[in-house]
């Protein structure tokens, strides 16, 4: 008998998810909130550790749509989700009820919003930007014109932006960021040769394949230096050009340092759009206020909720390549949940 | 860019400070320092903006001076913040107005303390009864003089008779303003414009016509404390960061600097001329210092009192090249009379600064 | 002018864009790998110095890298040339040449 399963989602975790299903026969929804899929991937340049563009990924996600038994409405935010009678009624902001047998949540997370630690600038110093904002440089080749003269430049690479931070309502580590911020400093060195990149670090958290090894492909090829020591403030000075305080721990001194640009690697935040949703059905959540699974190791993607599933960053911080294998751990779930439903 | 990113914070850290009927307690540094500061503050408050100010003259220090430096304990100083609140409600008000910013601090941190562990408060009032047989009330608000002139600030900009303007060129000045520590680093939510961009004094000199400048240690520290500057062997931490401060700022060439603290201002000014004494050293290239105003010193000169009746002439550094910059009409040969018209003496003249 | 009894003291804050870059371009060009060194410390545990006064060549290559050079001149003459730093660096940073070279400089 064919479902409806609804996606919550159209981002790297949605549209993996979807294609997933494709081989039941179900009929699946993504319900995007946007105008188009793809989510927080459409804004990378390439992803680490090897470089890989992330638009060519991109596309190969969105290309699996149209084959499947699959269908995406777009401008379709969420507002709420009920139980009602066994089955699922999802409700659009516009109005619009949908029932499902099976919904999965997909919906992302937030990028931490970096004005909020005011001692670093953003949103007042016209060089403090975020590692988002330095990804569409990147991808779009639109640097600030102070930095195409040809003179050696100087970049400050901060890690630990929102979070590990009592201070900014996040405990928790972001878990890509420092391989971001190396990653971004190879780039600086490759897109702006004459350029000396300093990222300035608590701990290097470089925890997955390939990524202890780019850390010293970025010591020994590019000469990026590490600083060991959090920053603790950043002012500008006449020209416009940055002043960044920290401390070299590993020698004990205070020091100071000017940039003509410093990049702050923000962190990964629980959506916003999931907390209503999250609310109407009473979900629980992890310490961090990611939406939390039925259980850490077992049912990474259930919830208490019969017929509703998690995958992808809203559920902790994963990089583009775990949200793909998380949703179709979810998907798989999925499957094995509807054929134990129906056989009831 | 810049202007929208400051004001997204400003917009997050807006306190409520009243608006009339205040209970104004005076500093015990301030008034040597900076003689008519003060009086200028009641005069504006008064004469200016029609307000209810009421001073007790039974009031004393805060001993925040003490407390800073481990001779007075916290029960002893939250005993005597309570006499005040006594003193305060007892002549029927609600709003309490420090003229110190170390005093805005402790008493926001008592507040704080009696807010988080009303133990604390019992005891106060325990200790006060006993001490004095005096019972009191918490102020409704709490707020430094600084943010009262803030609240007006655009009114008596309507009312006054200069800018911070250059006549010379019509630029307008440059300004540094510092913020006293303990006015809003300790709590931010306490200060206009919280810690990292305070809006109290910029507000006022936007509001005035100035440009405030933006300096890589804008927010450090002057270097005051009292813990180390009341040893004399240890002044030198205060001098270093007030030179610290002194050297970032010159490359802007300020035409005055503004504080809100009266050590600061004390230090600001004075240091100056230690640092030339030292190392022959000026921070302007007219070889006579940057001029240091207090806020009610600056709100006055705009309003157009008279430098000398509101104590300039007490400063180290010389207000005149200032004064001449904004086009004020001063006597030079009324600089040294006093209050009576009578001769007040000629201070000593520096080897290297010039006055 | 009279006795101050007190004085402006030197900052302890190192302005990177100020330091002597004389020593740090030398060794780089002799052994790069000074710049692989993560801190780690095992170099300094495994020390045969260190054991007994108060040499420490993690924070001799750290003091090279931000140019600190003033704090470890007296201090490299410490070194025994032993080997054993470079024996067990996980980075396989040539601790023992840098050192070498720089009690040459």
């Amino acid at each position: 008998m064919n479902k409806t399963i609804v996606i919550v989602g159209g981002g790297a975790a949605g549209l993996e998810a979807a294609a997933a299903l494709g081989s039941s026969p179900h009929h699946v929804l993504i319900l995007e909130k946007e105008n188009k899929t793809g989510g927080k991937l459409k804004n990378w340049h390439h992803l680490f550790p090897n470089f890989a563009d992330a638009s060519e990924i991109l596309k190969s996600l969105e290309k699996t749509l149209p084959l499947n038994n699959s269908e995406v409405k777009y401008n379709s935010d969420v507002f709420k989700i009920e139980q009602m009678d066994g089955n699922l009624i999802v409700l659009l902001k516009k109005g619009e009820k949908i029932k499902a047998d099976a919904v999965l949540l997909a919906t992302g997370f937030d990028l931490f919003d970096a004005y909020k630690k005011e001692e670093y600038g953003h949103g007042v110093y016209k060089n403090v930007v975020t590692s988002a904002e330095l990804e569409e440089m990147f991808a779009k080749k639109t640097f600030p014109e102070q930095l195409k003269d040809g003179t050696p430049k100087k970049f400050a690479m901060v890690h630990c932006v929102g979070s590990r931070d009592k201070k900014a309502g996040n405990m928790h580590c972001s878990k890509l960021c420092c391989i971001t911020g190396v990653k971004q400093a190879i780039e600086l060195h490759k897109y702006l040769p004459n350029s000396s990149v300093y990222n300035f670090y608590m701990d290097l958290r470089m925890y997955g394949q390939h990524f202890e090894e780019i850390y010293q492909e970025a010591q020994e090829d590019y000469g990026v230096k590490f600083i060991r020591g959090r920053v603790s403030e950043i002012a500008e000075i006449s020209d416009g050009r940055l002043q960044v305080k920290a401390e070299d721990t590993l020698s004990g001194r205070p020091m100071k340092m000017i940039f003509d640009m410093v990049v702050l690697m923000i962190g990964m935040t629980p959506a916003a759009s999931t907390a209503s949703i999250a609310q109407s059905l009473g979900l629980p959540k992890t310490n961090a206020g990611f939406l939390a699974p039925l259980h850490q190791h077992l049912f990474a993607n259930e919830t208490c909720i019969p017929g509703l599933f998690i995958a992808g960053t809203c559920r902790e911080p994963l990089s583009v390549q775990e949200s793909i294998t998380d949703a179709r751990a979810a998907a798989l779930k999925i499957i094995e949940w509807l054929k134990l439903k129906e056989n009831n | 860019m810049e202007q929208e990113g400051k004001k997204r914070i400003w917009s997050e850290y807006q306190k409520e400070i009243a608006d009339d009927h205040y209970f104004y307690v005076r500093s015990c540094i301030r008034q040597t320092f900076f003689p008519g500061s003060e009086t200028t503050f009641l005069r504006i408050l008064r004469d200016e903006l029609s307000r209810d100010v009421y001073e007790d003259a039974r009031h004393t220090t805060c001993t925040g001076i003490g407390y800073h430096s481990d001779i007075v304990p916290f029960e002893t100083i939250m005993t005597i913040a309570a006499r005040h609140f006594a003193l305060m409600t007892e002549a029927g008000y609600v709003n309490f107005v420090p003229s110190c910013v170390t005093s805005f601090g402790i008493y926001t941190e008592i507040l704080d303390t009696w807010k988080h562990f009303p133990e604390m408060e019992a005891k106060a009032r325990d200790f006060l009864w006993t001490a004095t047989r005096r019972e009191f009330q918490t102020p409704e608000n709490l707020s430094h003089t600084s943010d009262v002139i803030y609240k007006f600030r655009n009114q008596l900009a309507s009312s006054s008779k200069h800018q911070l303007v250059n006549k010379r060129d019509g630029k307008p000045l440059k300004v540094v303003e510092h913020i006293g520590c303990h006015y809003a680093k300790m709590f931010p939510k306490c200060g206009v414009g919280g810690a990292e961009f305070p809006a109290v004094l910029s507000g006022m000199i936007a509001a005035w016509g100035g440009e405030v400048i933006d300096y890589p240690e804008r927010r450090h520290c002057c270097g005051f404390g009292f813990r180390q500057y009341l040893i004399k062997a240890n002044r030198g931490y205060s001098l270093s960061n007030s030179k610290k401060k002194f050297e970032s700022m010159q490359p802007y060439q300020p035409d005055f600097i503004v504080a809100n603290c009266p050590g600061c201002t004390m230090f600001l000014d004075r240091w100056q001329y230690t640092i030339a004494e030292m190392e022959g050293i000026t921070y302007n290239e007219s070889g006579k210092g940057i001029p240091v105003l207090t806020y009610e010193e600056m709100a006055g000169l705009v309003i157009g009192y008279d430098p000398w009746v509101m104590g300039l002439q007490m400063h180290q550094i010389s207000v005149e090249p200032l004064l001449d910059k904004i086009g004020i009409v001063y006597n030079k040969k009324d600089k040294y009379l006093g209050s009576k018209r009578q001769y007040i003496g000629v201070p000593l003249q520096p080897l290297f600064l010039l006055q | 002018m009279s006795e101050w009894g007190f004085s402006v003291i030197h900052t302890n804050q190192s302005d990177l864009d100020r330091v002597d870059q004389g020593l740090i371009v030398m060794i780089e060009n002799i052994e790069p790998s000074i710049f692989w060194c993560i801190g780690c410390g095992s170099c300094s545990a495994t020390c045969t110095s260190a054991q007994f006064n108060n040499f420490n060549p993690r924070r001799i290559i750290q003091a090279i890298r931000s140019g600190q050079v003033k704090d470890i001149n007296d201090e490299v003459n410490k070194c025994l040339l032993c080997g054993k730093c470079q024996l067990v660096c996980p980075r396989d940073v040539n601790t023992r040449n840098i050192l070498l070279n720089e009690n040459k400089s």
